[in-house]
């Protein structure tokens, strides 16, 4: 293997790190930063120390925010009482686009994934617990993922929550907007008629 | 190079990059292979709801090179056994096998037989409710899985010095000789744990019973426990590995999984500007 001059093979190894890039893509990366004006090398080094800084979890529904509680949980015109729960940061802002949710949101950073290492006990329950109890929240969405493990942990979840005496829902499950019936699979097909509503 | 078309399982998942995923499969014809689906995250078309853990599919891949991944290009689905994620601990008893698979399978060696038992167990799996025998249903799983692995323990004579093994009430288990040790032997295999006589012999009929003979059977509390215990020793043996599903699956049994309490915690954790 080449070597690179000390700092260029610290860059590569840290950029290394990051998901889905290997050695070759690594240096490609790594050249074009050398390339980069001064100004904007200094810029993208700030940036991710700012992510570092200015990012924790919120204290009440654990998204990513500069300000502990997070402008959607300081939001007063939002329902109260209606709380989403989604795997991670991510699903709160694609639900959050599509404008069709209007209470509040908590994020459990994972699913059970028993072979990941994650059990009940990595889902932040007491917190999700507390929230359920002292705000009061008269409905929960299990807004997980529809795959193996994502109903997995939403079944979990509706177990854990049951004795609270919340109202439990789960987002339908479907035919996609413009989707073609011949290539869908036999169980969005069997979905999607279990759950069919009136014309 | 070859284009292949087999049946699968698919017993891991990972994504790659921004759409891609690698997926692992148990083929029928070619044991384990890694798999790369590009775009896999976002085509319905060729995927279709297909690639999910458990589920049989029909795959169509491509064998660029015999050390590259695989290319997967279409996937199926056959049968999704969507009741496993239905219940708790079948999920937590169906990903520790897969587990076993991913991490002691080696890739690309065909293994029809074990395809055919994960065809077994995960139709068992996807059976709720439980039947009255489903911890003595999994032990035997396991021993059948580790039989196919190759790791089938050695119950009869002393594995060191070769001498018969029939009297007394227990014996001793040795993970890395994959089998018994006599009383004199037993110092020389500190690893080694007593196993009742009860477990050895149910252990040496296990791999003669017949599917309705498996329903009927259920273990006493103590062959359960021991025979777990010789299995996961034999896994951990061979794999190097400690399974990361198998400390939440031994933990969390059906009916002891975490339900909340009602009332308030004493200690109020969040800020005082909610709700204001
Ligand atoms: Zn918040
Ligand atoms: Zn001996």
């Amino acid at each position: 293997m080449k070597s690179y001059p000390g700092a260029l093979q610290g860059l590569v190894e840290q950029l290394m790190k990051l998901p889905g890039i290997g050695r070759k893509t690594a240096a490609r990366l790594a050249f074009h930063m050398v390339r980069m004006p001064g100004e904007d090398a200094e810029k993208l080094a700030a940036a991710i120390i700012n992510v570092k800084n200015r990012l924790a979890l919120c204290s009440f529904c654990q998204n990513l925010t500069e300000s502990d509680p997070c402008p959607l949980c300081r939001d007063t015109s939002r329902d109260a009482h209606q709380l989403c729960v989604v795997e991670y940061p991510a699903d709160v802002a694609s639900i959050e686009n599509s404008g069709a949710f209007k209470g509040r949101y908590f994020v459990l950073h994972g699913t059970l994934a028993p072979m990941q290492g994650l059990g009940p006990d990595d889902l932040r329950l007491e917190k999700l617990r507390r929230i359920v109890v002292e705000q009061k929240i008269s409905e929960v969405v299990i807004a997980t993922n529809p795959t193996v493990e994502g109903n997995a942990t939403a079944l979990f979840l509706s177990r854990f929550l049951q004795p609270l005496g919340v109202h439990l829902s789960r987002p339908a499950c479907g035919l996609p907007v413009g989707a073609d019936l011949e290539y869908m699979d036999p169980v969005t097909i069997r979905k999607s008629l279990d759950g069919r509503g009136p014309l | 190079m070859p284009r292949v078309k087999d049946n699968a399982f698919i017993i891991n998942k990972t994504e790659y990059g921004e759409s891609d995923l690698i997926i692992t499969l148990f083929t029928a014809g070619r044991g384990k292979i890694n798999t790369i689906g590009k775009g896999a995250k976002r085509s319905r078309r060729r995927f279709p709801g297909s690639l999910e853990l458990f589920s049989r599919v029909a795959f169509n891949g491509f064998i660029k090179h015999p050390l590259a991944l695989t290319r997967m290009d279409e996937c199926q689905l056959i049968e999704p056994f969507t009741a496993i994620q239905e219940d708790l601990h079948s999920y937590f008893c169906g990903c520790y096998f897969l587990e076993i698979i991913n991490r002691c399978c080696a890739e690309r060696q065909a293994n029809k037989a074990l395809f055919n038992l994960l065809n077994d167990l995960f139709t068992f799996l996807a059976t709720v409710p439980h039947n009255r025998n489903f911890n003595c249903r999994i032990r035997l799983f396991e021993l059948q899985i580790i039989t196919l692995l190759g790791f089938k323990p050695q119950l009869s004579s002393c594995l060191d010095c070769g001498c018969e093994l029939d009297t007394g009430k227990y014996f001793n288990f040795s993970p890395q000789t994959g089998g018994l040790v006599c009383q004199s032997c037993q110092p020389r295999h500190p690893a080694s744990f007593s196993v009742s006589r009860g477990t050895i012999n149910m252990l040496n009929q296990a791999h003669r019973l017949d599917n309705e003979l498996r329903n009927k059977l259920n273990f006493t509390p103590q062959v359960e426990r021991e025979s777990a215990r010789l299995c996961r020793a034999l896994l951990r043996w061979h794999s190097g590995y400690n399974f990361k599903s198998l400390k939440i699956m031994e933990r969390y049994a059906e009916n002891d999984l975490p339900v909340a309490k009602t009332e308030p915690a004493l200690a109020m954790c969040q800020p005082k500007s909610y709700n204001k």
